[in-house]
């Protein structure tokens, strides 16, 4: 998976809507081990995008190719595969499981690519430790969205999907978490597509594009 | 750790209490369908063991009025034959060929010599086709040109003649080994000639009442002590799967056929226990299904509850046999809770009717417990089967 290629790709609501961006109705290649953010306003799609590229959406017009592969040759058994092993997702409404603590949270993938300590180091830098035994839905927003970033990047990928990744964050946690993002996703030389609603300092070394 | 935490938030949103309903629901289901299984089989078992079921050969006859008196019996035509033939319920039609001739038997006085007198009484033969007697030895045939004639005679007679006659006129109780040994002479005539044979009783019928001869004899002595013509049968001996096949009564009704009454009131009671029988387990297989329906309602519902998780989960890269797989585990434990509860109180139930039984003397012939533990395990499987195939639509539905 070195890259995804959009090819004249829109989603089907918008199918109607004239667009001017970089993106939809266009052809553009992203390549793996490079970092993106997807800006927008609201409703223009943004997490439709990156649903679409693993897998979660379907309804769109033209293609999105990984690789040679078109995505709509791929079924829904082998898109589960590609989330498990090379697409790593945090979504924009966290998907915690509420009952569940945070530790276990964390652990409930499908394949874990890092030990308990390793996770316990992330959650230290993110200073969510102490909250690793409390059950989600006792936790904060932002205290939710870095135990979901911690789950997001505990996992084995080769693209790192961040929808509004610091949507409940202040500047200082914002900060800490693009760290811990950069530092894993640099080992695992993956590519970032991030979502933004508008510029931010934060994502100065990504690369912009407009939808 | 995974695999539990896996089935701890799936299964969370249980209620136990519905779960309990439908358990019990299926268990007593399952228990009613079993219990029936057995009793059918059994029923069957011990009717086979007295014939009951195998078939039964009625002898037919159209009913004499008055306007007969004048000319003879009422007989069947072939045309008739061949309706009761296409009767679905009736495997064989055999007509009985009546004599045309005058016959006589004597005993001998040294054979008949315990009361000193000579025996001699007129009677008359019948045959009917080999396949649909009772009787089978090898004495049992002619030729042209033999002497001895085979007799077959009713059993009843025999028993008539012993319980009642032989009492009756202080005659000799005769067994029927002995009357076997006991030979008598046959006087034919009939078309100005007259001839005489050996008679020899052959054996004993339960079948029939009418005493037989071979149908070769019968051929012979018609064509030669009578006129030739072939004789129109006045009874009929039919093989019927089932005597008391509403097809086969309603026909003999519309025909106004009479028939052998006590063979008709076994055949109507075996079928009634039979379609109570059948009531049973068809009331069984009703339960199951409200059960089976309130099951599969409840783990589409349970799944339904776990919508959110369930999409998480997939959305996180479980596939959907993994996200399947404890819901096919909890539908597996339920339903051998629920075979588990109907073996029980089938054991229970099994031993209390057994003592209810013996304490009247009857013993059951316990032939159908392994078919209705069959009967109950094979629609466990089928539950099992239509709950995976539930579960795994309901589970692929939510996940997207």
């Amino acid at each position: 998976m070195n890259l995804i290629h959009f090819y004249k790709a829109i989603p089907e609501p918008m199918a109607d809507t004239p667009t001017q961006g970089s993106i939809w109705r266009q052809n553009l290649v992203l390549f793996k081990g490079k970092h993106y953010v997807i800006s927008a306003t609201s409703g223009k799609g943004k997490t439709t995008l990156l649903n679409m590229v693993c897998g979660i959406r379907k309804d769109y017009r033209g293609d999105v190719f990984f690789d040679e592969t078109n995505l709509r040759t791929l079924n829904d058994g082998a898109f589960a595969e590609l989330r498990s092993k090379d697409i790593s997702c945090l979504f924009q409404d966290l998907r915690l499981f509420p009952d569940l603590t945070a530790m276990e949270n964390i652990c409930l993938s499908p394949i874990t690519a890092i030990n308990e300590a390793d996770i316990l180091a992330m959650a230290r830098k993110m200073g969510v430790q102490e909250h690793l035994q409390k059950p989600c839905r006792k936790l904060s927003l932002g205290q939710q969205q870095r135990i979901a970033l911690i789950r997001s990047l505990s996992r084995p990928f080769q693209w790192l999907l961040l929808d509004e990744p610091f949507s409940h964050l202040d500047e200082f946690n914002a900060k800490l978490a693009m760290d811990l993002i950069l530092e894993t996703a640099e080992r695992q030389q993956a590519g970032i597509i991030a979502t933004a609603l508008g510029h931010s300092g934060l994502f100065n070394d990504f690369q912009w594009l407009e939808l | 750790m995974k695999n539990r935490t896996l089935s701890a938030l799936l299964l969370s949103k249980t209620s136990p209490l519905q779960l309990w309903i439908a358990l019990i629901g299926s268990g007593i289901g399952l228990l009613i369908l079993m219990l029936g299984m057995q009793l059918w089989i059994d029923v069957r078992s011990l009717m086979q063991e007295k014939e009951l079921l195998r078939g039964d050969y009625l002898v037919i006859s159209k009913k004499v009025n008055l306007l007969h008196t004048l000319g003879g019996a009422p007989t069947f035509d072939q045309g008739e034959i061949a309706a009761l033939n296409d009767l679905k319920s009736v495997d064989d039609v055999g007509a009985f060929l009546p004599s045309k001739f005058k016959a006589s038997m004597e005993l001998s006085a040294s054979i008949a010599g315990f009361s000193g007198q000579l025996m001699k009484t007129d009677l008359f033969f019948e045959a009917v086709p080999n396949r649909f007697l009772d009787v089978s030895t090898q004495e049992w045939q002619w030729k042209p040109g033999m002497k001895t004639v085979p007799v077959v005679v009713p059993a009843e007679f025999i028993k008539q003649y012993n319980h009642g006659f032989a009492s009756g006129q202080n005659m000799p109780v005769i067994p029927e080994n002995m009357l076997k040994s006991i030979q008598f002479y046959l006087e034919v005539s009939g078309n100005g000639k007259t001839a005489q044979f050996r008679g020899s009783i052959a054996g004993f019928s339960n079948r029939i009442q009418a005493i037989l001869v071979p149908n070769s004899f019968m051929e012979y002595a018609n064509t030669t002590f009578a006129d030739g013509a072939a004789p129109r049968p006045g009874r009929l001996i039919l093989h019927a799967d089932n005597p008391a096949s509403p097809e086969l009564l309603q026909f003999l009704q519309t025909k106004d056929y009479e028939l052998n009454q006590e063979k008709m009131k076994a055949g109507q009671s075996q079928l009634l226990l039979e379609l109570l029988l059948m009531l049973v387990v068809t009331l069984g297989l009703f339960i199951i299904g409200l059960a089976m329906l309130g099951f599969l309602q409840y783990n589409q519902l349970l799944a339904y509850r776990s919508a959110y998780e369930i999409q998480t989960l997939h959305w996180l890269g479980f596939s959907l046999q993994k996200i399947i797989r404890p819901y096919q585990l909890f539908i597996l434990r339920n339903l051998g809770i629920s075979l588990t509860i109907a073996c029980l109180l089938f054991a229970l139930l099994q031993w209390l009717i057994d003592r209810a039984f013996s304490n009247s003397g009857f013993e059951l012939p316990h032939m159908g417990w392994p078919g209705a533990l069959l009967s109950g395990l094979i629609t466990t499987l089928v539950m099992l089967w239509l709950g995976n195939r539930s579960i795994k639509k309901q589970v692929g539905r939510l996940a997207n």
